[in-house]
C-alpha cells in the first residue's frame, strides 16, 4: 500500500487535500471505439488528465458521453484502442498476464450506480470479497482475522455495524451503496472510482452518501467520481467535462 | 479464497446445480448398481462353475470311460502343481422315488476326496437336528445321535448307517429339486417334511462294454437309501444330479476291474491257469491345483502328464483335459459379453452427466453474468472465474457421486428385499415398466424444476429440461434393457427366470457392491462433472466484464 500513510494518519477532518504535486494516475490520449451493427462509435477521442494523490476529481457529462467508459478504462476493466493509463509510472495496459486484475484488486475500488453486491453473500462477506480475492486459499487462514477486523471497522464506519449478517436483499438502497463503498475500500485502494454513486438514491440518502465520500476525501482518499449532477460535483477539488470524447474544464 | 466461499454458498443456495448433483447422483447410482449386479452374477457363475467341476478335469470323451486311471492319478497327484485328484464316474440314468421316475445324471464319487476338490459337503441340506426336530425329539434327552440320524456323516461316506444298514442298499444323495415332493416356497425355503430322506429309491443305469456296446444283461439297477438332499444354488444341477459311492456306480456300470478265463484265439478253448484282466475304468478325474500356481500352469502340467502317460498310448486322444473355464466357456462368455455392454452404458451415462452439468452450469453462468462482472471489477482474474466454475463443477460432482454411491450401496444391499417387495406387490413382469416409469418421472421432475427455476432464460431452460428428460428416459431405458437382455440370454441358454424364487437359477440376486469398480465410477462421475463445467467455465471466464456489469 503505497499511500497507506496518507489516509490512515490524517485524522478525521483535520487536514485538507494533500499537495497535488505527486500525480498518482496519468491518462494520455485515450481512445475508445465501439462497433455496433457496422457502425463505428468513437466514444473517447483522446482523453488527457492526471490525478494527484489525495485529489478528488469529478467528471461531468451528458448521458452517453462516455463517462462510465472512461472510468472502466481507468480501472483496467476495459481496454482502449489507443492511449495509456499510467499508474505509479507504469502503463496498466502493458502489465503482464493477470497483473491488471491485481492492479484492480489492490489499487482500485469501484463503486457503481446500482451497487452490484453479490446477492448470496452477507454485507460482511460482500465487504470481504476483495480481500478474499487477494488471498489464496492457503493464505486465507493467516489473513482472515485481520481482513475481518478491517471489514467490520469499515462497516462500522459507514454506519452498518449492526447489519453485517444481512444479505443485500434485506438492505435499503442507501445501505447497499454504503456496503458497496466499504467493499471498495477493503484493500485500502489508492483510488476510488465512483460511477454516479447517488444516481439510484433519493436526495436525502444521496446527501448521506456524499458526506461519506467527502469524509473519505478529507482523510486523504483519492477519488475519481462520475456524475451528471453539477451540485454533487461541487464538493470535488476539480470538475472536468467530458464533451465530444475529450475532457476539458467547464 | 473467494472461490471456495462462493462455491459453498452456491451449493447451498442455488437450485439448478443441485439438480445437476441429483443427476450425477442418479447416473452414478445406476451404473454402480448395474455393475455390481452384473459383476455379481458373473462372479457367481464363475465360482459355481469352478466349484462344480474342480480346477481341471481329465475327462473321457467316450461314455465307456478310460482305464488305468489309478496309475494316471498317481502321476497327476505327484505333480507340484496339483494338491488333490479324485476319480468320478458318471452316467445318465433314472431314479425312481415313490413311483416317480426322473432322468438324472448319476455321479459316483469318493465323498471325502471329492469334497476337497468340488463343493459338496456344504451343499448338504439336512442334518440330524432336522430329523429330531421333525420327530419332536429333544436332542439333549437323546444323548448321542443315532447313526441313522447323522445325515451329514452318512452323506460323507455315502453309506447307510444304523438301522438303515442291512438292506444291502447303498446310499444316495439327491439334488433337492430331484425330489418330486420338494418345492421352494415364496421365501425360497425348503421344508424337511417334504424331503425324501430315509426313503428307498431305485437307480437304473445302462452299462456299456469297454467297446461301447450295451451290455448283454441289459440295464442294471439297485435300490438305494436317500441319505440327504443337496442344494448347490444352481437350479440346473439341483434338479438333475444325484451322488452315489464311486465303487457302487462303477460296478453297476460294469466298469470295475474283472478277471475272466483266457481263451485260446485259434481254438476258442479256455486256457487253463490263464486269466484275462479287464482294468477298472472311470469317466473322469477331477483335479485341484496347488496354491501359487495359475490355472494355466496346472492345466499345462496335467495335460502334459496325460499326453505322456504310457499305459494308454494309442488312446490318449480320447481323454480331454480341460479347465473349468474351458468347460463352461459358452456359459461364462454370455455374461462376459455383457461387461462390454456395461462399459457402453457407462459411456452413455457419462455423456448424460456431462450434458446435464453443462446445461445447468450454462444457465448458472447466464444467471450469474452480472456477478461475474462484479467479481472481475473487484479484481478476480479470468483464471479465477474459470477456477470458480470448475471448482463448482468439482463440488457438484463430488456431492453427486458420493450421494450416488450411498444410494447404490443401500439399493444393492437391499436388492433382494426390494425385489421381493416388487415381485409381490407388482408382479415380476410389471417390474421393468415401473422402473422405467420411475426413471422417466425423475427425468421429468428434474427437467420441469430446472425449467421453472430459471425464469430469465425460460426458453433455453425448457429446451434443456426437455433434453434432460429425454436423456433420463434413454438412460433408464438403456440400463433396464441391459438387465432384461442378460436375463433373456441366460433364459435362452439354460431356461431360467432370474427373479422368480420358485424356479431359479441363482437363488439370490447378488447384493455385494463392487467397490473396486464403484471407485472408478465415482471418479468418472466427478470427472464428468468437471468436464461438463468446462465449457461454461471458459465462457464465464471470457465474458467481457463491462458487458457483464451491464447485463440485466
Ligand atoms: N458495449 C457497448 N457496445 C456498444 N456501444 C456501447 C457499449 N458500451 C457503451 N456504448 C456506448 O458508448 C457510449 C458511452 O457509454 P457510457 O456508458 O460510457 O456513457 P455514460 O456517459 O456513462 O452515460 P450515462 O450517463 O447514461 O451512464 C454510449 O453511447 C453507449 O451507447
Ligand atoms: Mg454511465
Amino acid at each position: 500500500m503505497t499511500n497507506h500513510t496518507i489516509h490512515t494518519e490524517s485524522g478525521l477532518g483535520d487536514s485538507g487535500p494533500k499537495s497535488q504535486a505527486a500525480s498518482l494516475l496519468s491518462i494520455t490520449d485515450l481512445h475508445k471505439h465501439y462497433h455496433i451493427g457496422g457502425q463505428d462509435l468513437h466514444v473517447l477521442r483522446g482523453v488527457d488528465v492526471t490525478v494527484a494523490h489525495g485529489e478528488w476529481v469529478a467528471v461531468l457529462g451528458s448521458s452517453g458521453s462516455g463517462k462510465s467508459t472512461l472510468l472502466h478504462l481507468i480501472g483496467g476493466l476495459d481496454r482502449p484502442e489507443q492511449g495509456s493509463v499510467t499508474f505509479e509510472g507504469r502503463d496498466i495496459f502493458k502489465l503482464p498476464g493477470a497483473a491488471i486484475d491485481r492492479y484492480r484488486n489492490r489499487h482500485v475500488g469501484f463503486v457503481f450506480q446500482s451497487y452490484h453486491l453479490l446477492p448470496e453473500l452477507t454485507a460482511l462477506e460482500n465487504v470481504l470479497t476483495g480481500a478474499m480475492i487477494r488471498s489464496s486459499i492457503l493464505g486465507w487462514p493467516g489473513r482472515r482475522n485481520e481482513a475481518r477486523q478491517r471489514a467490520v471497522a469499515l462497516l462500522d464506519r459507514v454506519g452498518l455495524g449492526d447489519r453485517m449478517k444481512h444479505r443485500p436483499s434485506k438492505l435499503s438502497g442507501g445501505e447497499r451503496q454504503r456496503v458497496a463503498i466499504a467493499r471498495a475500500l477493503v484493500n485500502e485502494p489508492d483510488v476510488l472510482l465512483a460511477d454516479e454513486p447517488t444516481g439510484n438514491l433519493d436526495a436525502e440518502t444521496g446527501k448521506q452518501i456524499m458526506s461519506l465520500i467527502t469524509e473519505l476525501h478529507q482523510q486523504g482518499q483519492t477519488i475519481v467520481m462520475v456524475t451528471h449532477d453539477q451540485q454533487i460535483a461541487e464538493s470535488a477539488d476539480r470538475r472536468l467535462w467530458l464533451r465530444e470524447g475529450s475532457l476539458g474544464e467547464p | 479464497m473467494y472461490k471456495l466461499t462462493l462455491i459453498l454458498k452456491y451449493l447451498r443456495r442455488k437450485l439448478g446445480p443441485m439438480f445437476a448433483a441429483l443427476a450425477v447422483m442418479l447416473c452414478t447410482a445406476m451404473v454402480i448398481i448395474v455393475i455390481s449386479v452384473m459383476g455379481g452374477f458373473l462372479d457367481l457363475l464363475q465360482t459355481s462353475a469352478k466349484q462344480l467341476t474342480g480346477d481341471v478335469s481329465v475327462q473321457a470323451r467316450s461314455m465307456t470311460g478310460f482305464a488305468y486311471y489309478e496309475e494316471l492319478m498317481v502321476e497327476i497327484k505327484a505333480l507340484d502343481e496339483v494338491v488333490a485328484a479324485t476319480p468320478v464316474v458318471s452316467t445318465f440314468g433314472m431314479i425312481n422315488l415313490d413311483g416317480h421316475t426322473i432322468g438324472v445324471n448319476i455321479m459316483g464319487i469318493q465323498p471325502e476326496e471329492f469334497s476337497g476338490i468340488v463343493r459338496y459337503r456344504d451343499t448338504l441340506m439336512w442334518s440330524a437336528d432336522d430329523i429330531l426336530d421333525y420327530n419332536g425329539i429333544d436332542p439333549d434327552e437323546l444323548g448321542a445321535t443315532p447313526p441313522a440320524f447323522d445325515l451329514e456323516a452318512m452323506s460323507m461316506t455315502l453309506e447307510p448307517a444304523g438301522f438303515l444298514k442291512g438292506h444291502d442298499a447303498p446310499g444316495v444323495v439327491i439334488g433337492v429339486e430331484v425330489n418330486p415332493y420338494q418345492y421352494r416356497d415364496e421365501q425360497g425355503q425348503y421344508d424337511f417334511r417334504n424331503s425324501a430322506v430315509h426313503q428307498t429309491a431305485t437307480l437304473t443305469v445302462l452299462p456299456l462294454t469297454e467297446r461301447g456296446a450295451p451290455a448283454e444283461l441289459g440295464p442294471s439297477y439297485t435300490n438305494a437309501v436317500v441319505l440327504n438332499e443337496f442344494k448347490s444354488g444352481l437350479y440346473e444341477i439341483d434338479r438333475s444330479q444325484v451322488f452315489v459311492r464311486f465303487d457302487v456306480l462303477q460296478k453297476l456300470l460294469g466298469m470295475e476291474r474283472s478277471e475272466s478265463p483266457a481263451f485260446d484265439e485259434q481254438t476258442g478253448e479256455p486256457i487253463p491257469g490263464k486269466t484275462s484282466v479287464k482294468p477298472a475304468r472311470t469317466s473322469e478325474i477331477v483335479v485341484k491345483g496347488a496354491e501359487g500356481y495359475t490355472l494355466e500352469q496346472v492345466y499345462a502340467a496335467v495335460k502334459y502328464t496325460v499326453l505322456t502317460f504310457d499305459k494308454v498310448p494309442a488312446r490318449h486322444h480320447a481323454i480331454a483335459v480341460r479347465t473349468w473355464e474351458q468347460r463352461h466357456a459358452q456359459f461364462i462368455n454370455a455374461v462376459k459379453n455383457e461387461k462390454g455392454m456395461v462399459t457402453f452404458l457407462f459411456i452413455i451415462i457419462s455423456i448424460v452427466a456431462v450434458v446435464m452439468v453443462a446445461t445447468t452450469f450454462y444457465m448458472t453462468v447466464l444467471e450469474k453474468t452480472r456477478d461475474i462482472g462484479v467479481l472481475r471489477a473487484v479484481g478476480a482474474s479470468q483464471g479465477g472465474i474459470m477456477g470458480l466454475f470448475l471448482g463448482y463443477g468439482l463440488a457438484v460432482g463430488v456431492v453427486g457421486a458420493l450421494l450416488g454411491l450411498a444410494l447404490a450401496v443401500s439399493v444393492v444391499w437391499h436388492l433382494n428385499e426390494i425385489q421381493y417387495w416388487l415381485a409381490n406387490r407388482l408382479g415380476v413382469s410389471a417390474h421393468y415398466t415401473w422402473c422405467a416409469c420411475g426413471g422417466a418421472l425423475v427425468g421429468a421432475v428434474v427437467g420441469a424444476a430446472v425449467g421453472f427455476s430459471k425464469r430469465k432464460a425460460l426458453k433455453f431452460a425448457l429446451l434443456a429440461g426437455l433434453a434432460l428428460f429425454l436423456l433420463g428416459l434413454a438412460g433408464a431405458w438403456v440400463s433396464l434393457a441391459q438387465v432384461e437382455d442378460l436375463s433373456f440370454k441366460l433364459n435362452d441358454a439354460i431356461s431360467f427366470k432370474m427373479w422368480d424364487p420358485q424356479t431359479y437359477f441363482f437363488d439370490r440376486i447378488p447384493d455385494k457392491v463392487k467397490f473396486y469398480d464403484a471407485f472408478f465410477i465415482v471418479l468418472g462421475a466427478i470427472l464428468s462433472s468437471v468436464v461438463g463445467a468446462l465449457i461454461p467455465a471458459v465462457l464465464a471466464a471470457r465474458l467481457d466484464p463491462v458487458e457483464a456489469l451491464r447485463y440485466e
